[in-house]
């Protein structure tokens, strides 16, 4: 009966697509409940699952057929315990990977499955960005293109690298175009807020600040605004300003048109790099030899729209 | 006689479910479609030719039976299946108060539910026990019969154990006390022949679909003698008719109230001039040679517990319930199933049976004449393919 609860799952996913498979969950589920009330089952599911089984066994392996039809209890406990534990894995993976674009959460930099599924994730496909349109950092003339979101982990996660790499480099501007990602809180609050400080010619310090942050509710954003000596009403009305949130659709665009499929992602020589960076790999993209990145070690979805 | 041409076995799979219900022979299928597709029309009513055929295509299958059974056409009476035909002759018989009525521990719940229900008009039900191997005896039958017994009622043959059943010592034990006499023969029509001249019995029933007919059709035989009251009425069962008041027709036209499932009824007397054609003496004798195989292989699988005698003499049907150590019933029956053989598995609509025999069901292989001792050896096989569980 343990098998119950495997086939109730299994057949209620199939079930979305037949009736037959429906009908199926229904004796599964009748079971489940059966078990649950320590009455047997009526509808002799796992019988029929356990006898369909051993068939299969028996035919190439006896000895093998007799120890598990002896053991199926216990062998069908471990595989639910199994079952449910892979289960539940799957279910925070796909939470982290919808929310911080990886399996293993905001950290991940290990091999994720559902890249193979779902991400077709390589740079080639993006088409390098052409300056000259978000505000720059510096006065190089080689200009570094970073399409970034303030509150992409991978985004903040790069940004000392970052530094470093615009300091040994005077020669290097970077300019920093927005995308907002709808899966995270206040992102494009926190998108439109670094507008306004630009309006105030206060946008760096306010676009480091804004990694920092904890709370990015919009009063908070505005009571960090006013702590670096912005004016707070002509801020306030900025936030709320059509205009801005024009602003950052147009960064949007250009990050759809690219093809920019995660952030941060970096346009540098025409060489594209997704995902958080190392100081190294800036330099030898600089070089012009780009670093293996077919696939990123991490890096924030797009919002849907980008996809 | 080629019986092979008589049936279409199913594909792929031997058919070890005959007590469930019988292959239906093609005749029926060809009777029925012949009725629906060349005369299909009401009985009984009406003049054009169509519905004088069909009437007349009806109304010889009751001489069939009548020459089949050697009794009376008047004395048969179409109903769905057996158990229809039981509950026909409980609602229909007047009962008093303290009437008694017995039946065995073996019966089918067709042959027990409908006199368990009388209970409530003060009739109670005495039980005529079985010994372990399911064998029934006219002297206990002796000990349990009174004068109160108005009926007795008994399977002809067990659809659990297949056993033999001494049914006119039973009858006659009966009706030497006054009573009546019930016999479930729905697992004996197809086997063996039955003469209701010799017969000491007043009520007997069996169903098209385990003796090679269609669903939906059985026969209720009723002496002509006994009152029977019409469990239901309407068209076909009255003379006359006015608004506050019925005569009804006499014997059996009375008890059909309604139109008759026709081609089933066709495809019934089809049936039973298959059996006619192949001969009980074919299908006894291939009986029992399935019988002997059947025991031979049982005796061959330490593994597998048979129920029931294990004496080829004392089997009545080629019906054999068993268990596999180890596997339940349910499951045996699916692995066979893969295996390539339609057995039955459960308590096979007899509880209080299968309570007795103290397990929670069992498998069940039934065989009949188009099965072959091929096919029993490779039961064989499967039965030692599941011997690896155990
Ligand atoms: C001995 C016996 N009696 C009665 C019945 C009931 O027959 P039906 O289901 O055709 O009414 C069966 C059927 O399994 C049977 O085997």
């Amino acid at each position: 009966m343990v098998l119950c609860f495997v086939a109730l799952f299994v057949f209620a996913v199939l079930g979305i697509f037949s009736a037959k498979y429906r009908a199926l969950a229904g004796e599964a589920f009748d079971c489940v409940i059966r078990t649950a009330t320590f009455r047997p089952c009526e509808s002799k599911l796992d019988e029929r699952l356990k006898a369909t089984i051993l068939v299969h066994v028996i035919t190439f392996s006896p000895s093998m057929a007799g120890s598990l039809n002896k053991h199926f209890r216990f062998i069908s406990f471990f595989f639910t315990a199994l079952f449910f534990a892979s289960m539940f894995y799957t279910a925070y993976a796909s939470y982290n990977y919808a929310v911080y674009g990886h399996c293993d959460g905001p950290q991940g930099t290990g091999f994720c499955p559902f890249d193979l599924v779902f991400g077709d994730n390589t740079p080639d496909e993006v088409i390098p960005i052409i300056p000259g349109v978000g505000p720059v950092r510096g006065s190089g003339e080689i200009v570094l293109v970073e399409v970034g979101c303030f509150t992409c982990p991978y985004t903040k996660q790069t940004q000392p690298a970052l530094k470093e790499f615009l300091s040994r480099h005077p020669e290097i501007s970077l300019e920093f175009r927005v995308l907002p990602l709808p899966a995270h809180e206040n992102s494009l609050d926190a998108a439109k807020a670094s507008f306004c400080a630009l309006e105030q010619n206060n946008y760096w310090a306010y676009h480091d600040a804004l990694f920092e942050l904890n709370d990015r509710s919009p009063e908070s954003l505005i009571a960090v605004a006013r702590k670096m000596g912005m004016d707070e009403s002509a801020f306030r009305s900025c936030m709320g300003n059509e205009q801005t949130a024009q602003r950052v659709q147009l960064d949007k665009d250009a990050a759809t048109t690219a093809g920019v499929y995660g952030t941060p992602t970096f346009f540098l020589n025409g060489i594209v790099m997704v995902g958080p960076q190392t100081l190294q790999q800036f330099e030898d993209a600089l070089a012009g030899n780009p670093s293996n990145q077919n696939v990123p070690p991490g890096s924030c979805p797009p919002p849907p729209s980008v996809s | 006689m080629d019986v092979s041409e008589l049936f279409q076995q199913p594909a792929g799979m031997a058919y070890f479910d005959s007590a469930a219900t019988s292959l239906t022979c093609t005749p029926a299928l060809e009777k029925m479609q012949e009725y629906y597709r060349d005369y299909r029309a009401n009985i009984h009513r009406g003049a054009h030719r169509l519905t004088l055929k069909a009437s007349d295509e009806y109304e010889s299958v009751y001489g069939k039976l009548a020459h089949f059974f050697q009794a009376d056409a008047q004395e048969f009476t179409a109903v769905r299946n057996t158990t229809e035909a039981v509950n026909a002759v409980a609602l229909g018989l007047e009962w008093s108060k303290g009437d008694e009525v017995i039946v065995t521990d073996i019966e089918h719940h067709s042959n027990l539910l409908p006199w368990l229900r009388l209970k409530k008009q003060g009739v109670l039900v005495r039980i005529l026990e079985s010994d372990a191997e399911g064998r029934l005896s006219p002297e206990k039958l002796v000990s349990v019969i009174s004068k109160k017994t108005r009926l007795v009622s008994f399977t002809a043959c067990s659809n659990v154990l297949g056993g033999t059943i001494p049914i006119t010592d039973l009858a006659s034990t009966a009706k030497k006390a006054g009573a009546l006499v019930f016999v479930d023969a729905a697992q004996y029509v197809g086997h063996h022949p039955v003469s209701l001249k010799q017969w000491p019995v007043d009520f007997l029933a069996f169903s098209g679909h385990k003796s090679f007919g269609p669903t939906g059709i059985g026969v209720l035989f009723h002496r002509k003698n006994v009152d029977l009251s019409p469990w239901f009425v309407g068209g076909g069962t009255v003379r006359d008719v006015s608004l506050s008041d019925y005569n009804l027709l006499k014997h059996r036209e009375r008890f059909e109230a309604g139109t008759p499932p026709i081609a089933e009824w066709l495809g019934l007397g089809a049936a039973l001039d298959v059996i006619n054609q192949i001969g009980y003496s074919v299908i006894q004798s291939h009986d029992q040679k399935l019988i002997a195989a059947m025991l031979r292989v049982f005796q061959e699988s330490p593994h597998v517990t048979l129920f029931g005698s294990n004496q080829a003499e004392e089997k009545a049907g080629a019906i054999f319930p068993f268990s596999v150590k180890n596997v339940p019933h349910h499951q045996a029956a699916v692995m066979l199933d893969q295996l390539g053989f339609a057995c039955r598995s459960g308590h096979h609509c007899a509880i209080p049976l299968t309570k007795k025999l103290g397990v929670p069901g069992t498998v069940r292989a039934s065989l009949h004449v188009y099965n072959t001792e091929e096919q029993v050896t490779r039961f064989g096989e499967a039965l030692k393919t599941l011997a690896a569980l155990s």
